[in-house]
């Protein structure tokens, strides 16, 4: 998979370290296992934090490691700003919004965008997160770290979800309307408020998805840096 | 004064002893046990490295299943280098070996750590205790390779920059990680073991220095006296007074190293420490040969998860100290191999949160993980004797009934891929990982809880 990653580094966001670091695994790890699934051989990443790059890096080498032999589509994940890429050049589209749980300043509206359709969503950093790490702090001020531990796994049970539910951050992956219309697999993936997690279109029926624009394979980079900026 | 590497051994733990084998009717169990074992190994190997998902106590990976280069190259390369001495098979471990040596250097980054080398925090790298284990591993099997420079320098490079990564100088000692002060007693024995290993290869006493800093961090975190005599806190944060949580299993990956560490460095107070630390795993061992997961300085117990791979290196530290294996525990642990001759994890994951007993099964107990089984193939290829002579593999595909939440589901594993679904029609796939592919497809969410 090549990869351009574009920092767009946004005012005190949080550092991918910590409860911050655990929730970038789930996105990330889930952002690039979709891309993955659906034969997506560039795509180009656009970070909140300068902390992600290297993690995105990896992530994408290790992607190549064991590469789709049909891999051809192209995606666009736009993780820091609200902008979109321009529908013509990306099979895919990923973003990223940030939910009750996040500083005001870094909430936004959900995203439209015409004639494209959620097909795949996953909340990370969730309410409950902060409830079982109250549990965990009262436990340890108890010193019964043996139910702080309890609380703990407890948290981590709940610390994502593919279902809606207040978090600090929502991953959403959107599919061209048209494609997922022709798609053998749409009756079965379009549900948004669907409890699977990405990748959440059949593996086998992906190339359908990803021919639709199989012949812009090479990202416009002005676009990427208009939209980088206006975002 | 750096020395050159030569091809004499490099590992001051013994091999076998007369004390610790086991009885002579169960050889040829543990034959076949290896060689269904390192069948399975091979279809866990993809482009690059071992992969497949990772089950453990603090979290999980299920959705990347790419290349580890972690812990599990401790085991793996010490038992090829094992069974290339027992079973005379030199060209055939020598071959597997140098395929393993190959995926470490090729991962090795410009810094020297290695890529994905956190188990259950992959594809994140600077793990510890892993890239020590790791270059244990290297550094173990240097006399059996071809050209064994390669691989010394990548365990070289690696250890030093651990060393540059983790050295906590105003406190003499090695930290967790890169942003925070603290101390891990476990892995602090195992990256001591890497550094007298290395010392001895290299003739530079300079890593006995650290060795040692890392050595007495650890007895200094194990109890003395008191209901819990000899067991090591698993944490201390700032380096200060230890968490009151001891954990059977990493306390026994602390004794072969203060083993070593009594020999290389002559301080018998690691000897007395290893011993004590025996003592308090067999006065906490289960009936049935398991071990809790934790004991609190309290008393209080978490029961679940038992591991059953992760026996293996419980069972080596009794090994390590020439004292007879526990008979129930090594018989609980070749009970759990699968038809695909991979071990499973552990029993009783569902009750992690809950700590009752009585969960099924469910999907973390059961799958294998390369990071668990390199520490049976370690144990085994410790206990057969020179002369073993490994039968062909007689693996077959394997289901097994387990639980998903409330569902019943299947565990399905062939030489190719790993499969979950439901039982009930028509029968749901849960979860679907092709063995080459470094991303799973998670169907079922909650599968992928970390």
């Amino acid at each position: 998979m090549n990869l351009q990653i574009q920092p767009h580094p946004l005012e005190h966001y949080p550092a991918p370290v910590g409860a911050h670091g655990l929730a970038w695994s789930y996105l990330l790890d889930n952002l690039f296992a979709d891309a993955y699934a659906r034969n997506i051989a560039n795509m180009v990443i656009v970070v909140p934090h300068a902390g992600l790059v290297t993690l995105c890096e990896r992530r994408a080498y290790l992607s190549r490691q064991a590469p789709q032999p049909h891999a051809q589509g192209t995606a666009f994940a736009q993780l820091s700003a609200q902008d979109t890429a321009e529908d013509a050049h990306i099979d895919r589209f990923y973003n990223l919004e940030h939910g009750l749980l996040a500083p005001r300043n870094l909430r936004t509206g959900r995203l439209e965008r015409p004639n494209w359709q959620v097909d795949a969503q996953l909340f990370v950093l969730t309410w409950q997160v902060k409830l079982w790490g109250a549990a965990m702090k009262l436990a340890n001020q108890a010193q019964r770290p043996q139910l702080a531990d309890r609380a703990t796994f407890a948290m981590r049970r709940h610390f994502a979800s593919a279902r809606p539910t207040p978090s600090f951050y929502i991953l959403r992956g959107w599919s061209p309307l048209a494609s997922v219309e022709d798609s053998v697999t749409s009756e079965v993936d379009v549900a948004v408020t669907s409890e699977r997690m990405m990748p959440s279109v059949d593996v086998s029926n992906s190339s359908k998805i990803s021919t639709t624009n199989s012949n812009t394979t090479n990202i416009n980079i002005s676009t990427i840096n208009k939209v980088t900026q206006d975002g | 004064m750096a020395k050159p590497v030569t091809s004499s051994t490099t590992s001051l733990v013994p091999e076998t002893s007369p004390e610790t084998q086991v009885s002579t009717k169960r050889l040829e169990t543990l034959e076949v046990a290896t060689a269904n074992l390192l069948a399975w190994l091979r279809s866990m190997h993809q482009e690059g490295g071992f992969g497949g998902p990772v089950a453990h106590w603090w979290q999980n990976r299920f959705r990347y299943t790419g290349i580890g280069l972690d812990w599990r190259y401790e085991g793996i390369l010490i038992g090829y280098k094992l069974l290339a001495s027992k079973t005379g098979d030199v060209d055939r471990f020598r071959s597997l070996t140098e395929q393993a040596v190959s995926d470490l250097r090729a991962g090795q980054t410009a810094d020297g750590h290695l890529t994905a080398s956190r188990f259950e925090m992959n594809p994140d790298t600077v793990g510890t205790p892993h890239e020590a284990a790791a270059s244990l591993g290297l550094l173990e099997v240097l006399p059996l390779l071809t050209d064994p420079e390669p691989a010394l320098e990548c365990a070289k490079r690696n250890v030093d920059a651990l060393i540059q990564a983790l050295w906590d100088e105003p406190r003499r000692g090695f930290n967790d990680g890169l942003h925070a002060v603290g101390r891990v007693p476990n892995k602090l024995a195992t990256f001591a073991q890497t550094l007298m290993t290395l010392a001895n290869v290299t003739g530079d006493d300079a890593y006995l220095d650290y060795a040692r800093a890392a050595l007495d961090d650890v007895i200094n975190y194990q109890l003395t006296d008191g209901p819990q005599q000899g067991a090591i806190h698993q944490y201390a944060a700032n380096a200060a007074r230890g968490d009151g949580r001891f954990f059977p299993y990493y306390n026994a990956r602390c004794i072969p190293p203060l083993v070593m560490g009594a020999q290389v460095l002559a301080d018998a107070r690691y000897q007395d420490a290893a011993e004590l630390t025996l003592n308090f795993l067999t006065a906490t061992m289960n009936p049935d040969g398991s071990w809790p997961q934790i004991v609190y300085q309290g008393g209080a117990r978490a029961m679940w998860a038992r591991w059953f791979a992760g026996t293996a290196d419980t069972l080596l530290a009794y090994h390590a100290l020439g004292e007879m294996l526990p008979d129930a525990a090594v018989s609980r642990l070749l009970s759990s191999q699968l038809a695909s001759g991979g071990f499973m994890t552990a029993e009783g994951f569902a009750s992690q949160i809950s700590q009752r007993a009585g969960a099924a099964l469910n999907y973390r107990d059961v799958m294998p993980v390369v990071g668990w089984n390199d520490k049976v193939l370690r144990l085994l290829s410790t206990l057969l004797p020179k002369g073993t002579s490994l039968p062909d593999a007689s693996t077959q595909d394997t289901t097994v009934a387990i639980r998903v939440g409330q569902q019943r589901a299947i565990y399905e594993e062939t030489h190719d891929f790993i499969r979950i679904y439901t039982l009930k029609a028509p029968n749901t796939v849960l979860y679907d990982w092709k063995k080459s592919a470094p991303w799973a497809h998670v169907v079922h969410f909650p599968l992928e809880v970390r």
